[in-house]
């Protein structure tokens, strides 16, 4: 009935720890699976610690995109000039996680498979339209969309054989204007309430594209099809007058209709609106 | 009152135990151990209220290392309260060690002692209890409600009782303005660092237990009446404690493990993790009030009418005690003909009420306060003129025949902390009308210093000259993290004329402390314990000089005890204390002590005002507390920076109680927020500025002028920042804490 822990420091090993069949918890900055350990401890688990795995903690650039290992921790997305010039909406997000000693602590591997639907990188991944990047025992990798790998409050479409090794920023969302907000409980250190992450391509004071996408509304992340759709074509000076918060507010009716939390939820939701567009819009004159 | 200068009163010294607690080297309980220690831990229930039908302990019983499973069955009969610290008094007895009948969300079920803590964690989980579910009874309002049955054979409103003075009905039919509000206070959790713990042992026949409490003399009494022992084989120690703020006023886990190590006769530690210090320890009593204040046409209070409703939880606990301190402190801040106080404690299937850092004041005072701010707006009076126009001063007498208010300085705290804050402007300056508005909020408050008045209130101290020149102070005091021992150490070196890091005072050990059965609460500790240390230590002094005056062969007069050293009046060393010492052995057969014996004759008000502004999002509903000024009237601060220190804790707390501390239930009365990512205080980014005005006026009866600051400055805050709030909206919010949900939902209401 024991656990067994085991800490690779090399991809040969971390791929030979997979292969068995029993179960496998994987610590990834351990923030949340601490305290779950902790209220309901495994029994005869096999608990691997990435901490040491100094291959999935590089971020690269290439002509596909931005590479972003999975064991890259929240301050070092907030550090890195290159994520902050490429990705800016994923380092703010970064950014709000916790507190200072998680944010030193948790990664942005954990945090998506983790999968909690106040997650803050997820939304920030899904609107750059990020992949995930998983590794099975035998070393093949698959990706797919973040957006549809997480498919509820703590599910993922991972196997019991796999790791998350990356996240994939395609090049053509890389160094575009965009804004991460939350709302929470409080003003830091504080779970979301809603959240939410947008990138934007302005020419001539128009938006031309826009990505949305919320987190905390419902089981999981998405991409905001209306709020999207909504906002490409819209000017500088429309984005004066507010009248494009209607848009967030009728996302929230939408995905949480005849929810308690929806007369607070639709209300806050105007702050987002608020910050990300005004973000968007200094980096775009910035 | 005149400056006077003082050697160390009034100086910042560091806290004596700063260093060891710095760097980590200080004791708390859980780092004891002992020879053959076992581990126990607690099984509570996650029902709200049930019936257990069995405990099915085999698969615990198989964890390796699991020594016992205590259920109901195996521990003694008692029903206890933890509110009686006196053999005498007699409050509703209730409570069981273990319960087959479990009437809250983390009631105690079992214990499981087991060799090491982990056993003990792991075979708790293991346990399993078959529950028939009974419908729970978790609001006032269903409480108060006839129909409902009772959780206990004594039904659920056990207290109900109407304190009045004047002509009531006189002063309300006559009134031209009746202001009314209902305001309801939550359910605040004391978030200690130090969860609740304790070590017992059996050592030759005498129950030991070391314990981080608040009252080692009630531990004692109820552990006696508990196994049986006489009280001097039990024995209660007070170990350093890492926070209590109430928490551990009331016994908690020491008559469990006191009994435990009793029954096994070995040393048992027992620990609770922050679920159950949330849910099985004790809470700040939750109030409903209903408030109407009868005022004149020129803005003077005629009288008030309160029905004020305490929910004490599962078990009576303090449920009268903390509704008759309200009660208390509702008639010494402000001048009146008549009021009427009707007080309810009910029942609940939540989690038991007991003390908590202010004692009712928290409660009473966001009653009345947001009520007072209500009733200005609503005659459109300056709430500060309002204020000063009703407040009483220290001519006047307590109108239910209470002690004395004392030298009575709101006046001082309402006009200074006025202008300070720059009240007049603000208050008249528009809250805006886009996302962010602005407001201000004040509030006024009275607590007390100590039991005078109420129950006996006496301690006793002994110093004793070492043959070193060193002062052994043994007392009963508790140092709850305040600096309590510092600040006694500082009077007594004052009084004495010795210099402070001579002198040394003990903690409370029920075996060797002098009796003092009130332990350190109710604000009674620098003005109480504090005066007794003072006169103890110039009982002290008086001894020593009059024998260095036969030994020098010089008149007592002109002798002065002053940093250690007898001197001449013009500073001329004579002798110093060691020699004095050795010379009284020799000569006189005597050593040099006091046993001093000391009865309080006055309880004064502490008062005090909190001033705030906000800044509220109305898309959000979050409120930013941009500043706070807190004026208060300490008679005189002994250690300055301890008094801040007081007030800037204690606005955390009182903060936390305004904007979003609370212990949420779900629907069938299981608690939704058992740890501190859902239980949300106040974090350091969210602390406003905090500007402090002592107002340092002398309190005759304490000690160098002193009085009560540890429970005073944790009141005014949250009444204010209400205010604040429905200054900057325009609305009448009334209910604690103002979360941004609350705020949205208020806003919708206008």
């Amino acid at each position: 009935m024991a656990n067994k822990i085991i800490q690779p420091d090399n991809m040969a090993a971390l791929l030979e720890s997979l292969q068995g069949t029993g179960k496998k918890i994987m610590v990834a900055g351990g923030t949340d699976v601490m305290i779950r350990m902790r209220a309901n401890p495994p029994e005869e688990a096999l608990i691997i610690d990435l901490s040491h795995m100094e291959a999935l903690k590089s971020c690269d650039i290439n002509e596909e995109g931005l590479r972003i290992g999975a064991m890259c921790t929240m301050t070092e997305l907030w550090e890195s000039p290159l994520v902050q010039h490429a990705a800016k909406v994923l380092s703010c997000a970064a950014s709000q996680v916790g507190s200072t000693q998680i944010r030193n602590r948790a990664t942005i591997g954990g945090n998506v498979a983790n999968a909690a639907q106040c997650a803050d990188t997820i939304p920030a991944l899904i609107a750059l339209d990020a992949s995930v990047e998983l590794m099975k025992a035998n070393g093949a990798t698959r990706r797919m969309k973040v957006e549809a790998f997480v498919t509820g409050i703590g599910r993922t479409l991972i196997d019991e054989t796999e790791v998350v090794t990356a996240f994939l920023i395609p090049a053509w969302n890389l160094g575009k204007a965009g804004g991460y907000c939350k709302i929470g409980s409080r003003a830091s250190v504080t779970i979301a309430k809603v959240n939410c992450a947008g990138i934007f391509s302005f020419s001539g004071g128009v938006i031309r594209e826009a990505r949305v996408a919320f987190g905390s509304l419902g089981q999981r992340g998405f991409h905001s099809s209306l709020v999207s759709e909504g906002l490409t074509g819209m000017t500088l000076d429309a984005l004066k007058t507010e009248a494009f918060i209607e848009l967030f507010v009728q996302q929230v009716e939408q995905a949480i209709p005849g929810r308690a939390s929806l007369a607070y939820k639709r209300s806050a939701v105007k702050a987002v609106a608020v910050s990300i567009v005004e973000q968007a819009i200094s980096e775009y004159r910035g | 009152m005149e400056t006077i200068k003082y050697n160390v009163v009034g100086q910042s010294v560091l806290r004596l135990d700063g260093l060891e607690k710095v760097t980590g080297t200080i004791k708390y309980t859980g780092d004891y151990t002992a020879a053959g220690m076992l581990y126990a831990r607690l099984v509570t229930s996650d029902q709200a209220s049930a019936k257990i039908l069995s405990i099915d302990s085999a698969e615990a019983l198989k964890v390796p290392g699991v020594v016992k499973i205590y259920t109901a069955a195996d521990v003694p009969k008692v029903l206890y309260s933890a509110h009686n610290w006196l053999m005498d008094m007699s409050d509703l007895e209730d409570e069981p060690l273990l319960t087959m009948d479990p009437k809250h969300d983390g009631d105690r079920v079992a214990i499981v002692v087991a060799e090491t803590d982990e056993a003990a964690i792991t075979a708790a989980r293991r346990i399993r209890i078959d529950y028939e579910p009974r419908p729970a009874v978790i609001d006032i309002e269903s409480a108060l409600d006839e129909s409902t049955p009772g959780i206990h054979s004594y039904g659920n409103v056990p207290f109900d009782t109407v304190k009045e003075f004047g002509s009531f009905d006189q002063v309300f039919s006559k009134a031209p303005h009746i202001i009314e509000d209902t305001v309801t206070t939550p359910a605040q959790h004391h978030a200690a660092i130090e969860c609740h713990v304790c070590l017992a042992s059996m050592e030759d026949g005498v129950l030991t237990l070391k314990t981080p409490c608040q009252i080692t003399f009630q531990v004692q009494m109820m552990l006696s009446r508990i196994t049986g022992l006489p009280m001097t084989q039990v024995r209660i120690i007070k170990t350093a404690t890492g926070g209590s703020f109430g928490g551990k006023s009331q016994p908690v886990l020491e008559p469990l493990c006191g009994y435990l190590a009793y029954d096994l006769k070995k040393s048992v530690l027992m620990t609770m993790d922050r679920a159950q210090s949330i849910v099985s320890s004790r809470r700040r009593n939750s109030v409903r009030g209903r408030i109407r204040l009868a005022v004149s046409e020129e803005g003077k209070i005629l009288g008030r009418d309160l029905d004020v409703v305490t929910d004490t939880g599962a078990y009576f606990s303090n449920g009268a005690a903390v509704s008759m301190a309200m009660l208390k402190k509702s008639v010494r801040l402000y001048k009146m003909e008549s009021q009427r106080y009707r007080a309810r404690a009910v029942i609940t299937n939540t989690p038991v009420g007991g003390a908590a850092r202010g004692y009712g004041s928290p409660q009473i005072h966001a009653l009345t306060e947001i009520n007072i701010e209500n009733a200005a707006r609503v005659l459109k009076l300056d709430p500060l003129d309002f204020r000063l126009a009703n407040i009483v001063s220290g001519s006047d007498a307590d109108p239910m025949g209470g002690p004395a208010l004392g030298n009575v300085q709101i006046e001082a705290c309402l006009r200074q902390g006025a202008a300070r804050f720059g009240w007049k402007e603000k208050y008249f300056k528009a809250p805006g009308s886009g996302r962010y508005r602005t407001g201000v909020g004040m509030a006024a408050i009275v607590h007390g210093n100590g039991y005078f008045g109420g129950f006996p209130e006496f301690t006793a101290i002994q110093l004793t000259l070492m043959p070193d020149g060193t002062i052994l102070v043994n007392s009963a005091l508790h140092d709850l993290g305040c600096g309590t021992l510092t600040v006694a150490s500082q009077i007594i070196s004052e009084a004495l004329g010795v210099v402070l890091e001579k002198v040394k005072v003990l903690e409370a050990d029920t075996l060797r402390s002098p009796y003092d059965p009130a332990g350190t609460q109710a604000c009674r500790v620098t003005f109480v314990c504090g005066e007794a240390a003072r006169q103890g230590a110039e009982q002290l002094k008086e001894k020593i000089l009059k024998r260095a005056s036969e030994l020098l062969d010089l008149p007592m007069v002109t002798l002065q005890l002053k940093d250690s050293i007898i001197t001449d009046l013009s500073g001329l060393p004579l002798m110093d204390l060691p020699t004095l010492a050795s010379k009284c052995h020799r000569s006189f057969g005597e050593t040099l002590c006091v046993s001093f014996d000391y009865q309080a004759s006055a309880n004064p008000g502490s008062y005090g005002a909190n001033f705030v502004e906000v800044e509220v999002d109305t898309w959000t509903g979050f409120v930013q507390v941009k500043q706070i000024v807190a004026a208060h009237d300490i008679g005189k601060a002994i250690n300055p920076e301890f008094v801040r220190g007081q007030i800037y804790g204690g606005i955390q707390m009182n903060l936390g109680y305004a904007l979003c501390e609370e212990i949420v239930l779900n629907e069938d009365g299981s608690v939704k927020n058992k740890s501190f990512s859902k239980y949300h205080v106040i974090n350091a980014p969210s602390m406003p500025p905090v500007e402090v005005i002592l107002i340092e006026a002398g309190e005759p009866g304490g000690p160098y002028g002193a009085k009560s600051i540890g429970e005073s400055s944790s009141v005014a805050t949250a009444p204010a920042v209400i205010n604040a709030i429905n200054h900057a909206l325009g609305t009448r919010l009334s209910v604690l804490p103002a979360t941004p949900e609350r705020i949205i939902e208020a806003l919708s209401d206008y």
